[in-house]
């Protein structure tokens, strides 16, 4: 008894860590207030958290709602490590605000657990579980600078919408349940293939409403339109968080939920999901070009990454799945880099963060470090080799190819190709004369440097996975490896 | 025998690293960035040459199942998918090396005076372009090889867009070096993408036929393929390969990168990019997919002689002189393509020696136009003339190079082009007959570029200043090079010619399985 206790707490000690690190900290914002302390326990408590991922187990189940197994570790290491850039990039940003602080660091850890909770997810109830979790700490994050007439509709907008993908879940789930009689994915997936045709026609209208669900939270297109304005209005790194975290774990659980419900049960919902995959490509690349609004752009393109990043879902396979831990992987990175860079040139004074185009202008000459790290991040949205965009375009590819679903690999280039417009533009304002404006800027201190340790840190993984992406590949078949 | 394979990273490393302490040495002086990107260049062609000089280059044509390498250099790199840091050079190789580093030399040169502003940066965008042709030249991996063919891009990118002037033409339509550069990205890069995917299934085959994952170019030279699987991932690289050529529906990112580029840009894209596209075709195209490229040949070879007669008609009309001398470009890289489908052992010879001719003969036409540009401010034929006189030396180099473009016997151009014609016309009569309408063009506009900048009444009465020591020095090292692969090419042709009859082998009845 005592072992399994003991197997339990340790498979469940990221999500225990976490959990005591909301209560700790709430009672230390009770008691004193002091942003320096605040930020850095959430600091360690996300890199303790990461540690304890790193320590090899075996597969735990925690109750029938959660397992916490290889790809919930990756998962949640994932999660911590983007934890701890955007905390390193929100310190600046919240010192320089003038209402309450520290509560932004509780969101955040709030955010970060129902990520890790949707990580570990195997039942219908722990994945809404997860998903409001983090979702409805994302309403708080993304209205923080509520005096901005911007950020508080984009907190209201994603409150709306958010709620009503999340019902759009929960009576798809009814629904299954109603046909299947059960919650638990395995068991759904077991139930499915043993229909009779009228139960099949209400686990199919369930299955579309959750994968409509889905769509909203990975921003696909139709379910898209929410993307734009949320971004742009929330603080940049809260921004990236969002885009970065919220996405690639939906992309994760995806996966949890594809493997006893396969999409090939499905043919009907199978071709809707490749034309919306194909939607998102056009209608983010197409987007995207019409925008002059950095954040916008970034926006944009993020939808027709989830378009990119649908393709593997869409064909199976060994290799598929690799991509998408791959792709949700690198996809990180690069997001937490743009708004990184974003975020070290704004601040929440002001009614919105430097996100025109010619706030870009000329800042290679003004700030050579952060375009150092910006164009190549850019560089690698648009797939380029050497970083680790290329590196997920690639497993998107390869994984296209093996399943010869040559249409979608064709939409992905096409897509990429058009991508490479808005990304140069972006590029190359930073290297053109601003005029008047040609002098270095930027000031060393200690809030700069947090925000560059944390450019720095993305710049070495952007760069390290692109070049020697051995590691992470041998990590991510290592996960995947099926149970002997 | 003392040859290090070492040496073929280092080809690569040291342009790279180069560019690296280009950038940096900015702080010190403005000069540094120069010398450094001249030495660093200096040296992977005093490499190249050393590697000439020690190579053991078998006298007889080697036996056709294997290609042979002069030297050889293989370390691991993502054991997941096969795939290894895998440099490999041969006589083709070389050549192009060689190539790369002698223009890369005249590419820092010819900017010397023209790039006043973020020198150090110019100079790393220079180096890592240059780094990464090098690599292309001797990759024998497709996934370094297709790293290498993007990492190409990203700086010449730059170099058009922030050292590039906005043509008078261009302006008049809102075009500007940004537009021209980005046009010049996209259109490589997606047909870049689209090799990618070929790449990957090409290699995804191969690991169903086998088992094994592998990007080796000796692997995958033997994978079987249906007649159907091997024209569709031909036609994917050849369409890669054509955008870069570049073969005419795909140019038209050409004349615009070309003439808003800076001297050295164009030079970089005539002389080596454009050659890189051909090597493409040479080195992969023709030995991975040789039966769908033997059925594709008449397409090619019709695309090659329309670009032949079409870049040449389209250049007598241009008012810019680097619009001008980028139409030559397209009309003479027809002759390679032809060159290089009519498969034949001259044939591929020739198309060696005119790409070699070209690349030193259109890069000292652009390093011509860029000090014309320096002098007069103008590229518009219009506002020139009376050159002959104003400034005698200069007006020699530019009659000089006229002639060679016109395939003046006694030069390299005129060799290339002979033997493309010769070794192409037993196979395909009348396509070369018409081809060699397109010498007759190519006098008529190399006239009309002389006619038009040396001679007739001059725009204005301002003396021009003539030729400087550094220029003639310039001018004077491509003169002699062109004057030597035109008297003596034996030995270039002797240096190719064993990897070359084996592509022409191969191409004609297929790769023999190892």
């Amino acid at each position: 008894m005592s072992l399994q206790w003991q197997a339990a707490i340790q498979s469940g000690a990221p999500l225990l860590l976490m959990a005591a690190g909301i209560v700790l900290l709430m009672l230390l914002i009770a008691s004193a207030r002091n942003h320096r302390a605040i930020a850095q326990l959430t600091t360690l408590g996300f890199l303790l958290t990461f540690g304890v991922c790193l320590i090899p187990q075996g597969s735990v189940e925690l109750t029938p709602l959660l397992v916490v197994d290889d790809t919930a570790r990756f998962a949640i290491a994932l999660v911590a490590a983007a934890g701890v850039i955007t905390v390193l990039l929100l310190y600046g940003y919240v010192e320089a605000y003038d209402g309450v602080r520290e509560e932004m660091y509780l969101l955040l850890l709030i955010a970060a657990l129902g990520a890790m909770v949707l990580a570990c997810a195997q039942h219908a109830a722990s994945l809404l579980l997860g998903l409001e979790t983090l979702s409805v700490a994302l309403f708080g994050m993304i209205a923080y600078t509520h005096k901005r007439k911007r950020s508080l509709e984009a907190g209201i907008k994603y409150l709306v919408l958010s709620a009503a993908a999340s019902a759009t879940l929960l009576f798809g789930f009814a629904l299954l349940y109603a046909a299947c009689g059960a919650l638990q994915f395995d068991a759904i997936g077991a139930a499915l293939e043993t229909l009779t045709p009228d139960e099949r026609a209400i686990a199919w209208a369930g299955l579309a409403l959750i994968w409509a669900g889905f769509g909203f939270k990975l921003s696909l297109v139709p379910f898209h339109l929410w993307t734009a304005d949320v971004y742009e209005g929330a603080p940049a790194p809260v921004s990236g968080f969002l885009a970065a975290v919220s996405k690639g774990l939906v992309a994760v659980v995806l996966l949890r939920w594809l493997s006893p419900v396969a999409l090939t049960q499905t043919p009907v919902l199978h071709l809707a999901l490749g034309g919306v995959a194909v939607l998102s490509i056009v209608v983010g690349n197409l987007g995207a070009l019409q925008q002059n609004n950095v954040k916008r752009v970034l926006a944009y393109s993020s939808i027709a990454h989830t378009g990119y990043l649908l393709v593997p879902f869409l064909v199976g396979g060994v290799v598929a799945r690799e991509a998408v831990l791959v792709y949700v992987t690198c996809y990180t990175v690069m997001t937490l880099g743009c708004f990184g860079a974003v975020t070290i040139l704004s601040g929440p004074a002001g009614e919105r963060d430097a996100d025109h185009l010619y706030d870009y202008r000329g800042l290679f000459w003004r700030r050579p470090l952060v375009t150092s790290v910006f164009a190549p991040m850019l560089l690698a949205q648009a797939g380029l080799p050497l970083t680790a965009g290329f590196l997920a375009k690639l497993y998107v590819l390869a994984a296209a190819v093996e399943r010869h679903a040559w249409w979608l690999a064709l939409a992905v280039v096409a897509g990429s190709a058009v991508g490479l417009y808005y990304y140069l533009r972006l590029i190359v304002v930073q290297f053109l004369p601003k005029p008047g404006g040609m002098r270095r800027e930027g000031v060393l201190s200690e809030t700069s440097v947090t925000a560059g340790i944390a450019l720095l840190l993305l710049f070495v993984a952007l760069i390290g996975l692109g070049v020697q992406p051995q590691p992470l590949l041998a990590g991510v078949t290592e996960v995947l490896r099926l149970p002997p | 025998m003392g040859l290090s394979p070492l040496l073929l990273p280092a080809l690569v490393l040291i342009p790279f690293v180069g560019g690296l302490l280009a950038w940096y040495s900015e702080r010190l002086s403005l000069t540094w960035p120069r010398w450094i990107g001249l030495l660093s260049m200096a040296a992977t062609c005093a490499i190249a040459l050393w590697i000439w000089g020690h190579a053991e280059v078998p006298a007889i044509v080697p036996d056709a199942r294997a290609p042979h390498w002069i030297l050889e250099y293989k370390l691991s790199w993502i054991p997941r998918w096969g795939v290894s840091f895998h440099f490999g050079i041969d006589g083709l190789g070389l050549l192009m090396v060689l190539l790369t580093g002698v223009l890369g030399v005249l590419s820092v040169a010819c900017s010397w005076r023209e790039i006043q502003q973020y020198v150090g940066f110019f100079h790393l965008n220079l180096l890592w372009n240059l780094a990464g042709v090098m690599g292309v030249f001797m990759a024998l991996d497709l996934f370094l090889f297709f790293v290498l063919w993007e990492v190409m891009l990203v700086p010449m990118y730059f170099l058009i867009a922030l050292w590039g002037h906005s043509s008078t033409a261009g302006a008049k339509r809102g075009h500007s070096r940004v537009y021209a550069a980005t046009k010049f990205f996209i259109f490589t890069q997606s047909a870049g993408l689209l090799m990618l995917v070929a790449m990957l299934a090409l290699v995804w085959l191969h690991q169903q036929a086998t088992g094994q994952w592998s990007f080796n170019y000796h692997d995958l030279l033997y994978t079987p393929l249906t007649h159907a699987q091997e024209y569709a991932l031909m036609l994917a690289f050849f369409v890669a390969f054509a955008v870069k050529l570049p073969v005419v529906p795909l140019h038209p990112w050409l004349p615009d990168a070309h003439s808003q580029a800076p001297t050295a840009g164009s030079v970089d894209l005539a002389g080596i990019l454009l050659k890189t596209g051909a090597y493409g075709l040479l080195r992969f195209v023709l030995p991975l997919f040789p039966h769908a490229s033997r059925d594709f040949a008449p397409i090619a070879i019709g695309l090659g002689v329309f670009g032949i007669l079409y870049g040449a008609k389209l250049a007598l009309v241009q008012t810019d002189i680097k619009r001008l001398v980028a139409y030559t470009s397209v009309s003479h890289m027809g002759f390679v393509l032809l060159g290089i489908y009519a498969g034949s052992t001259i044939a591929l010879e020739g198309a060696l020696i005119l790409m070699l001719a070209h690349g030193l003969a259109t890069g000292g036409l652009f390093i011509l136009c860029g000090e014309l540009y320096e002098r007069l401010h103008t590229r518009e034929l219009g506002q020139m003339g009376g050159l002959a006189r104003r400034a005698p030396h200069y007006a020699t180099a530019v009659m000089f190079f006229a002639l060679a473009s016109l395939g003046l016997p006694g030069l390299g151009n005129f060799v290339g082009e002979f033997l493309v014609l010769v070794g192409a016309f037993p196979l395909r009569p009348w396509m070369t007959m018409v081809a060699a309408l397109g010498l007759i063009l190519a006098a008529v506009y190399s006239l009309y570029i002389v006619q038009k900048v040396l001679h007739g009444p001059p725009a204005d009465a301002r003396p021009v200043e003539d030729l400087t020591a550094r220029e003639r020095l310039m001018i004077g090292a491509i003169i002699v090079s062109l004057l030597v692969l035109g008297l003596f090419p034996q030995p270039v042709l002797d240096l190719a010619r064993g990897p070359l009859t084996q592509i022409g082998e191969w191409y004609a009845h297929g790769v023999p399985p190892p």
